[in-house]
């Protein structure tokens, strides 16, 4: 029986060393308003909240979070949370489970206290003390989990918790606001207390920065800043009079909508109302700038190393080879390197016992014939400079966790790099560090976003890549079947997986052997048919070329008339009778996020028994859409055979929700022209299953 | 839960489970000489073969034993690599005395793994916090043809004088061996399946070993049933001068159990201030019994927290009472106390909630689940249960779950019926087994009535009644859900069989009552259910409700677990088109292969259809040497859920 707890945010801990400056003159005063938070009695609950046994707009909503206060304190290094929740129903007693994941690094937890308050006033105090739960420890690094329960909850107690997590005194955290959650709340606020002296950044890059910048994705509401009579960031000895001198930023926010998990929603946290707080460390007009140049040395110094590369080049490619065909020589040496992001990850004793070690330049890639992903990417970029192609490199985000946002002045959106070269006048988006990824795409997750681009004229500049087209992610099946005097169709089944659907198979299968290979796609297959179906692979195609469409041929057999009196029926699309519909649900709130544009193409040719005549075929059916096809034909074939192609397009990835009504619309009659089934006259001897 | 020992997969990804280079790697040659054996020539898809697995158990103090395990793997596959990663595993009062492993690659190479290599995971639970730990290391170059060794000694505290072995894997072995120490003057017995044998020899004074050879896998096969229910066991149990083997028996078993719940059910005045609100004006048996179950049904929380022995004691009533939650085994024991108050008398009851795991041929403490046994004052009053169990002194009980919040007392989940169980009683224990119910007391019944245009569309109303487990898997899908959760999965439910439907209204009765019936009233409509072909207009009699599954052609070694005793109907009436005839029918679809039954028909009278159709399962699993019947028997489900009407246009 599982116990569903509810999980609270932590602060990221960032790598940053504070310059301390005046830090003795903070003052008591400060320290007890910045702890104020932390040391309250528990507020006073108004007669209203022991009311409520609902929340407006939402019936049947399990809890309500009546209040909820965060305060962080980089003047005092503190992170301290305090929620009041209302349970409604008895779905909303998990939420007196309550897990608090953080790293231990760094972080310790202070005082946890909590109560129950019931329907009757009556109050049962949280007196233990919260389990530690090490879910990791490793090399010095320990990932913790604190969890506890509060006492004595039912239908109707409100519940009180508050806990403070500190952190040590050279460390500061920018917090992350995240408003929204999947309960409805009534009052939120948030209070963040900078640092407010010169901050040195841990990166080794030695900056020095002041002051703090937010990025605010919440509707309607902007935090506020609140700026001491000294001066935002002043020297707190030219400040007049006593009290605190402290700046802050707050938000304060009422009648927070909760977010919704639907299917095929964008990743992450995109769809939630937060603010993303940072340091400082370049103007906000010249944060991409400064940050694009550390990154373009970075990756200047690492071409730089171009020992062997030439020769790299020269043995790869033919003298009377086109450019393209250099390119895509060039591309398929890069390709066949070891990729360490694919391969099952190696132990250091391993890796240091084969002498692997990181690479620091072009030259380490090729002298070790190995490297991660981006290593990959720019050692391309390396060999086509060096086979005169203008070549640059790019920082993206990966599309299924983060949505690049410039406004958000973090390079901690960028998950990778990729490739970009210029031919015939056009750039050629290049991404051989993605094992099994064709020549000319990318990974989807590189794809239809945007990043930092490297530039000749400006260092860098923010870029787009291009998102797939339908014909890139491809999925054609052909079957030529006969149906035999039981009703059973037997025969083969061709299916092709192109461009960026090969590269999927690929992927997931390319690390075990032909064996498991084998396995995984007949029971794949089988998924596709009728109960009771076989499917035997006849031969697996070759595996590591990733340019062919990965095609596969199989026997197969399968029950497929049912008996209708002197009749049989027989549905239409054969190899779709386990497909159950995309969407659901009537209604929808969060837009849609496909991964990429896809075609599926099924052609089915069957030759029926002797004995039997075609009573009815269904009509030929179309649906459209803007960035949407289907496209079902049928027809007589021959003297005893019917012709069946289904075409399916999606040629979008976002949509608001707007498109919701139009797209489940358009998969539910696509779905219905899927089960339309085909009517067969039979002999009497004829059994059907 | 009770205390159980998990060997879950984990899922730890970004981080550095990493060993550091050594210099001098030292081999031992034991694990030379296993990999050096020439072993059986394995199926192509062995993922791995163990070649040694060497335990050895030597008891140190009373309540204290020393594990000292050897064990070497060669990885033969791919999908072998998971073997490489080499764990013990740890609770509170475990110490570790020395860890280490090895792995040979397959170019030769070799590595060597200390202590301090190892990382400390917790693996993920259901508790809310558990003391199981796990010291982990992912062997370097775990490749296929690589060999990866590990040994390490950990003192344990025993909770009970009994070892129980496993000796069976998901890989094949090569040489099993499990060695007992003893001290001087100490005995043991064993319990195991007798089909299995194991060689018995004696290497020294007061020392055992038993041992086996080519151990064959417990491959994975769908709907298989648990691995603890086929693996082959061995208890051990192990007694000094002047002890009983006591845990040898089942009677022993409950006078360990006894002991450690000693005192856990003494009330208190808040606990009976409790039951007088609880059970005022109830007189009888029933009333009382009913006020009391619901209340641990409703207002305890399961929240499991373990550690050491508590994964076995129970905490005392009056703390779970305090902090209104607690575990099985916690709500167990309150229970009992709250009854006691009202003269009832009860006792626990130890289960294990996959069937088969407890074997009466093998007196253990291998359970993972606590409930409770109430004794009956009278035959009239246990004529009124379903969960009736007779003890070996002719007292009946009422065998009650207060975990499960959907099922009503008298009754018993599917997963709990039809097992074995240890029934602790003042005077020891005693096995007993709980019964199966028949499948009229696991009912989903669906009726419709509709009405077909001539456009095809459907328009109509079904009302769904259920009982038993039909009626705590829905309620407890409703129960935790919001009212727009709610829609969506009646939305869900309807889209496995409709398209473009509009649901207009949902209702659904007596949902927080578990005694009654849960009753669903869905109103819809779906645009074009009927294909329109010309004259002709197909329709599917079988509206909703998809009970076919599949199941795979392949031989099968171990039986499919089908979930419980169940009756399923569907009844569908269908007024057609005023200008439609209906011109062909499916035959009526009937087949009975003992462990389950369907049936069909379709009558029609003058404008209106209907469609009956019946699925009866009698037993929780079906053996491998009918597995032919049960694919007929589905292929026969398939194809009557996916027949059709022929309707003609008559004017």
């Amino acid at each position: 029986m599982s116990s569903l707890r509810t999980y609270h945010g932590c602060p990221v801990l960032e790598e940053i060393v504070p310059v301390r400056r005046f830090a003795h003159l903070l003052s008591l005063t400060l320290l007890a308003s910045c702890l104020s938070a932390v040391a309250a009695d528990w507020p006073s609950i108004p007669s209203e909240d022991k009311k409520l046994d609902s929340v407006p707009g939402q019936p049947g909503a399990p809890a309500i979070t009546l209040l909820r206060e965060e305060v962080d304190s980089d003047l005092q290094h503190y992170h301290s949370v305090y929620t009041r929740i209302k349970i409604l129903t008895e779905a909303g007693k998990k939420y007196a489970d309550v897990e608090l994941p953080f790293s231990g690094a760094g972080l310790t937890l202070g005082e946890v206290r909590g109560r129950t308050v019931q329907f009757d006033g009556s109050i049962v105090a949280f007196e233990g003390k919260p389990f530690d739960k090490v879910i990791v420890a490793a090399r010095g690094r320990r990932y913790h989990v604190k969890a506890f329960t509060l006492p004595a909850v039912q239908v109707g107690s409100i519940l009180d918790f508050k806990y403070t997590l500190r952190y040590a005194d050279n460390r500061v955290v920018a917090p992350r606001w995240i408003v929204q959650s999947e309960l409805y709340q009534k009052k939120a606020s948030f209070k963040f207390y900078p640092w407010q002296f010169d901050i040195q950044l841990g990166d080794g890059t030695g900056r020095v920065g002041h002051g703090v910048n937010w990025t605010s994705f919440v509707p309607n509401v902007q935090p506020k800043e609140h700026v001491g009579p000294g001066g935002y960031g002043g020297n707190p000895t030219t400040r007049g009079g006593a009290g605190p001198a402290a700046d802050f930023i707050e938000l304060n926010l009422t009648q927070i909508p909760p977010v919704l998990d639907e299917p095929f929603s964008p990743p992450g946290d995109s769809l939630k109302w937060r603010v993303y707080f940072y340091y400082r460390f370049s103007r906000p007009e010249d944060y991409w700038k400064d940050e694009g140049n550390v990154w373009n040395k970075d990756v200047e110094k690492f071409l730089g190393r171009k020992n062997g590369v030439a020769e790299a080049v020269a043995k790869s490619v033919r003298p009377a080879d086109t450019p393209e065909q250099k390119l895509k020589a060039i591309y398929g040496f890069v390709s066949g390197l070891e990729n360490r992001e694919y391969v099952p990850a190696r132990e250091d004793q391993e890796a240091h016992a084969l002498g692997l070690k990181p690479n620091k330049g072009a030259d380490d890639v090729l002298g070790q014939k190995s490297g991660g992903h981006d290593d990959l990417n720019r050692l391309l970029v390396a060999m086509a400079r060096a086979a005169g192609f203008q070549a640059s490199m790019m920082r993206l985000p990966h599309r299924d966790k983060f949505v690049y946002d410039p406004s958000y002045l973090s390079i901690e959106q960028f998950a990778g790099e990729v490739a970009v070269v210029q031919l015939s006048g056009k750039d050629v988006y290049l991404d051989p560090g993605s094992k099994y990824c064709p020549y000319g795409l990318l990974d989807w997750r590189y794809s239809g976003t945007k990043g930092l681009r490297q530039s000749a004229a400006t260092g860098t500049e923010i870029g787009e890549t291009p998102v797939s087209t339908y014909a890139q992610a491809m999925v054609t099946k052909g079957a030529r079947l006969t149906l035999n005097d039981h009703g059973s169709a037997e025969g083969i089944l061709s299916v092709s997986f192109l461009g960026l659907e090969g590269m999927r198979i690929r992927q997931e299968l390319g690390r075990t052997d032909e064996a498991e290979r084998k396995k995984v796609l007949e029971e794949e297959m089988k998924n596709w048919l009728p109960g009771g179906s076989e499917v035997t692979l006849s031969k697996l195609p070759p595996w590591e070329d990733a340019e062919a469409p990965l095609t596969v041929d199989c026997k197969v057999s399968f029950p497929l008339a049912t008996s209708a009196g002197k009749r049989w029926v027989l549905p239409a699309q054969a190899l779709r009778v386990n497909e159950k519909p995309l969407f659901s649900a009537s209604g929808r709130s969060n837009p849609l996020y496909f991964y990429y544009p896809l075609r599926e193409v099924d052609e089915i040719h069957l030759i029926l028994p002797p004995d039997t005549q075609i009573e009815s075929l269904p009509s030929n059916a179309t649906e459209r859409l803007p960035y949407a096809v289907y496209d079902a034909k049928f027809a007589r074939e021959s003297t005893n055979g019917i012709f069946v192609r289904r075409d399916l397009v999606m040629n979008g990835i976002a949509f608001p929700a707007t498109s919701y009504k139009d797209i489940k619309g358009f998969f539910d009659k696509a779905k219905t022209g899927d089960d339309q089934q085909i009517l067969l006259k039979v002999s009497p001897h004829a059994e059907g299953n | 839960m009770l205390k159980a020992t998990r060997f879950l997969a984990l899922l730890v990804t970004g981080l550095e489970l990493c060993a550091f280079a050594h210099a001098g790697v030292n081999v031992p040659d034991w694990v030379r000489q296993a990999a050096a054996q020439n072993v059986t020539v394995y199926d192509p898809e062995t993922n791995a073969v163990v070649l040694l697995d060497d335990t050895a158990i030597t008891l140190s103090k009373p309540g204290e034993y020393v594990e000292h395990q050897r064990r070497v793997v060669r990885i033969l596959r791919p999908e072998g690599r998971a073997n490489g990663q080499l764990l013990v595993y740890l609770i509170a009062d475990s110490h570790l005395l020395s860890l280490h492993a090895w792995s040979i690659a397959k170019d030769g190479h070799e590595y060597e793994l200390k202590e301090k290599d190892f990382n400390e995971v917790s693996p993920y639970t259901d508790e809310l916090y558990s003391d199981l730990r796990y010291r982990l290391v992912n062997a370097p170059a775990a490749e296929p043809g690589a060999v990866v060794a590990l040994e390490y000694e950990v003192r344990r505290k025993a909770w009970l004088n009994q070892y129980d072995w496993g000796g069976q894997e998901r890989i094949p072995i090569h040489l099993t061996r499990l060695t007992l120490n003893l001290p001087p003057g100490w005995e043991y017995k064993t319990s195991t399946d007798e089909n299995q044998p194991l060689a018995l020899t004696q290497p020294g004074p007061n020392s055992w070993q038993w041992a086996a050879t080519d151990v064959p896998a417990i491959e994975t096969e769908p709907l298989m049933p648990s691995f603890r229910a086929l693996s082959r066991r061995l208890a051990v149990t192990y007694f000094g001068p002047g002890q009983n083997a006591n845990s040898a028996t089942w009677e022993g078993l409950g006078h360990w159990y006894n002991g450690l719940t000693a005192g856990r059910r003494d009330s208190s005045p808040n606990i009976l201030e409790k039951v007088q609100e609880l059970t005022a004006g109830k007189t009888d048996f029933d009333g009382k019994a009913q006020a009391l179950a619901h209340f641990m049904q409703s207002d305890i929380r399961y929240v499991a927290i373990e550690i050491g022995v508590g994964g076995f004691q129970p905490h005392f009533a009056r703390e779970v009472f305090h902090a209104r939650y607690g575990d099985c085994k916690d709500k167990v024991t309150l229970l009992s106390t709250m009854l006691k108050e009202v003269g009832i008398l009860s006792d626990y009851v130890l289960i294990d909630s996959q069937h088969d795991v407890v074997k009466a041929a093998i007196p253990s403490s291998i359970f993972n689940h606590a409930i409770l046994a109430i004794e009956l004052p009278d035959p009239q009053t246990a004529a009124k249960y379903r969960s009736v169990v007779v003890g070996s002194g002719g007292q009946s009980y009422l065998i009650f779950d207060p975990t499960d919040p959907y099922t009503p007392l008298g009754s018993l989940r599917a997963d709990l019926q039809h097992t074995y169980a240890l029934l602790v009683t003042p005077s020891g224990g005693e096995l007993i087994q709980t019964s199966m119910f028949s499948p009229d007391t696991n009912v989903l019944a669906r009726n419709g009535q509709f009405s077909i245009a001539s456009d095809g569309k459907l328009e109509g109303v079904v009302t769904e009644k259920r009982s038993g487990d039909h009626a705590s898997w829905e309620r407890h899908a409703l129960m935790s859900a919001s009212q727009q959760q709610r829609s969506q999965h009646f939305e869900k439910r309807l889209n496995r069989s409709l398209q473009g439907f509009t649901l207009q209204s949902a209702d659904v009765q007596h949902l927080d009552q578990n005694q009654q019936d849960l009753s669903l009233t869905l109103r819809f409509t779906a645009p074009q259910y009927g294909q329109v072909r010309g004259p002709l207009m197909l329709v599917r009699p079988r509206v909703l409700g998809e009970e076919s599954f599949a199941i795979d052609r392949k031989p099968r070694k171990y039986a499919v677990l089908l979930g419980g005793a169940s009756r399923v109907t569907d009844t569908y009436e269908m007024e057609i088109p005023s200008d439609y005839a209906v011109d062909d029918t499916p035959e009526p679809a009937r087949l009975d292969v003992g462990f389950a039954s369907y049936q069909s028909k379709i009558d029609v009278t003058g404008s209106k259809v209907r469609y009956w159709r019946e699925l009866i399962v009698r037993d929780y699993q079906v053996a491998p040497e009918h597995i032919a019947d049960l694919r007929k028997l589905e292929a026969l489900i398939g194809a009557d859920e996916n027949a059709a009407i022929v309707l003609k246009r008559t004017h």
